[in-house]
């Protein structure tokens, strides 16, 4: 790459500017782009050992600029890729407060494979910590999110959603369209989901 | 998701992008081999007495007086430095100017040989506060991209968002329930990806929309 | 913090009703309400007060200083006072909302009331821009904002310490880059630090210090 006006760490900085663009989401792991930046890592390392130990033997300190540049790219790509994997980390998380355990398969495509295993831990220890609290009722913390006012809502359904049954038994049949009055901590999920509105 | 305040950490995108800015050096000495880093070179090597421009990044590595570089620092400063003086910041289109505008200079305080780059940061930020915090009250939807730089912008944000959730309150919608901001995105980007797969044009920005179509 | 949440703080202020059935007292987790006795004012409240008016099972009897002439001086001395004044009740713009939503028949002139209480909110809040403002031009390290209720502190939450922390930063960077030069015309404060919202910043920063970031 040496002569073109490409600089070392730019592969490792898109990798960042494909986040940055879609912020509300998550786009698909860039495989490619993370293979690149571990190979311009490798690379620079190999050249850096190569150049300093022939440092060693003729004592020659001309190189030492260039050296001292390419562990600044070195150091450089190393913190694009891992802001990379974090953020991405994040932004998972936030999922498995938004979406709940189970995340829309179009989302989940967009996972590399160690990511759906974190993402899963993380829904696991998640799940188990909110059985543990309460006395040992346990608490969903990803609901009532704000003060509720009333124990029952007034709802619209937006999509088909078929059958849904209380707790105490009763089955509704959320057809959309169609306005129901229910308890407002059994189907605050599904509104979270989009699949009900609340209505006032 | 809760908003945080901007403390750059190790993994914080906004820093990197503002350490992949890139800042006039003059070369002082030749650089053996470094000749890639100037697109006009005719040697292997950086010759001295070239202008290049260096990103942040590998700036920020160098001791202020290194051997190899002088910086030269950005004229949008010293800009600036009259209205700063007169207290006359507020309709400075700083977004215009710099997106990055007191981070960059935050940067690049040190090797300003004035030493007044801090403090016109400093002084900015200072003077138009107030201004930040009536626009984010009353301008609620239009967001004046170019006259903030990025924190000013967040500040904005911030500010909005109180001012929304304060109105929703006083019309008594606060307590509503309300789809989570990630459902209500990931079904706004399904339909567009279904408005343009009928239209037979792929989205070229959702690989992942591609995918599934595909299976 | 959301305004529907200090509404839930606010709805524990106590309020008075007038029942029209007879019970025995309530036992609930932060204490008992009642008897109630049909016809009699009892305090409760203010969230059992709403629900027991949208059941038609009591009238509100709004507090005292919901009354136009007394509010009417109040405006007046907000008007006139530099500092913000004491408002008669902690949360009165919860318990004005609240109770004038659900129960409008049972305030006289609600209307009136509506618009005299948003005033007085308004003026307030221009106040605390206002000095807001000249605190950041000015030299000190801390304001004191006594009598301002909780609501109103967040309005400017938590875009005012945001701003505050980058001002803090862009200081310490002005102040050290100036260290060397006699150009020193920073007060140089050496005071506690103040941290973001508590929404958790991690850095704690900054050398000014107000009265009203401690919760």
């Amino acid at each position: 790459m040496s002569r073109s006006n490409q600089m070392f760490g730019d592969n490792a900085f898109d990798l960042l500017k494909d986040l940055k663009r879609s912020a509300q989401t998550i786009p698909a792991f860039d495989d490619d782009g993370v293979r690149q930046v571990l190979e311009e890592i490798k690379a620079i390392f190999e050249e850096n050992v190569a150049q300093a130990s022939s440092y060693n033997n003729s004592g020659d300190r001309s190189l030492w600029p260039l050296l001292n540049y390419r562990h600044a790219a070195l150091q450089r790509n190393k913190r694009c890729l891992l802001a990379y994997l974090y953020e991405r980390m994040q932004r998972i998380k936030a999922m498995r407060w938004e979406f709940g355990p189970i995340i829309p398969s179009d989302i989940k495509q967009a996972l590399c494979d160690p990511e759906v295993q974190f993402f899963n831990n993380y829904s696991k220890s998640l799940a188990s910590y909110m059985r543990s609290v309460g006395d040992g009722q346990g608490i969903d913390l990803t609901g009532n999110l704000r003060p509720p006012k009333s124990l029952y809502i007034e709802v619209r359904c937006v999509e088909n959603y078929g059958k849904f049954e209380l707790d105490d038994g009763e089955v509704v049949h959320l057809k959309k369209n169609s306005q129901h009055y229910l308890p407002r901590a059994q189907v605050e999920p599904l509104v979270r989901q989009g699949i009900l509105q609340h209505i006032a | 998701m809760s908003a945080m305040n901007y403390f750059p950490n190790y993994y914080s995108i906004e820093d990197i992008f503002v350490t992949q800015e890139k800042v006039e050096c003059k070369v002082n000495t030749r650089l053996q081999r470094m000749g890639f880093l100037d697109a006009g070179a005719e040697t292997d090597d950086l010759e001295p007495g070239r202008t290049i421009n260096l990103p942040l990044w590998y700036i920020k590595e160098l001791k202020v007086n290194n051997a190899y570089f002088t910086v030269a620092v950005p004229d949008i400063y010293k800009n600036v430095h009259k209205a700063v003086c007169e207290a006359e910041t507020t309709h400075i289109e700083l977004g215009r100017l710099h997106p990055y505008f007191y981070e960059f200079g935050r940067y690049l305080t040190p090797y300003d040989r004035n030493h007044v780059i801090g403090r016109i940061i400093f002084e900015t930020l200072r003077q138009r506060v107030r201004h930040l915090l009536d626009i984010s009250k009353n301008d609620t939807d239009s967001k004046p991209d170019h006259r903030l730089d990025n924190i000013e912008s967040k500040l904005h944000d911030a500010g909005v968002r109180t001012n929304t959730l304060y109105i929703n309150w006083l019309q008594m919608s606060g307590n509503h329930l309300r789809i989570s901001e990630l459902v209500e995105e990931h079904q706004k980007k399904r339909k567009r990806a279904e408005r343009s797969d009928d239209e037979g044009a792929g989205d070229p920005d959702t690989p992942s929309s591609k995918k599934r179509s595909t299976m | 913090m959301d305004p529907s949440i200090i509404e839930f703080i606010g709805e524990k202020s106590m309020i008075s009703i007038i029942p029209n059935f007879s019970n025995e007292p309530l036992h609930l987790i932060y204490g008992s309400v009642g008897p109630f006795r049909a016809g009699f004012p009892v305090y409760v409240p203010l969230w059992l007060a709403t629900h027991l008016r949208k059941q038609q099972k009591c009238r509100i009897v709004p507090p005292e200083w919901m009354d136009l002439e007394t509010l009417e001086e109040i405006k007046e001395e907000e008007k006139r006072s530099k500092f913000f004044t004491k408002m008669p009740s902690e949360h009165y713009m919860v318990v004005a909302q609240l109770v004038m939503s659900t129960a409008p028949d049972d305030v006289p002139r609600c209307e009136e009331l509506r618009t005299i209480i948003k005033d007085i909110f308004d003026i307030r809040e221009s106040k605390l821009r206002t000095s807001i403002d000249a605190f950041i031009k000015g030299e000190g390290t801390y304001a004191k904002l006594d009598n301002l209720t909780l609501l109103e502190i967040h309005s400017v939450r938590p875009i005012l310490p945001y701003s505050l922390d980058h001002i803090a930063r862009y200081q310490r960077i002005a102040t050290a880059s100036q260290r060397d030069t006699s150009m020193l015309g920073l007060s140089t404060t050496g005071g506690g630090g103040v941290s973001g919202s508590g929404s958790g910043s991690a850095t704690v920063t900054g050398s000014m210090s107000n009265s009203f970031f401690t919760q």
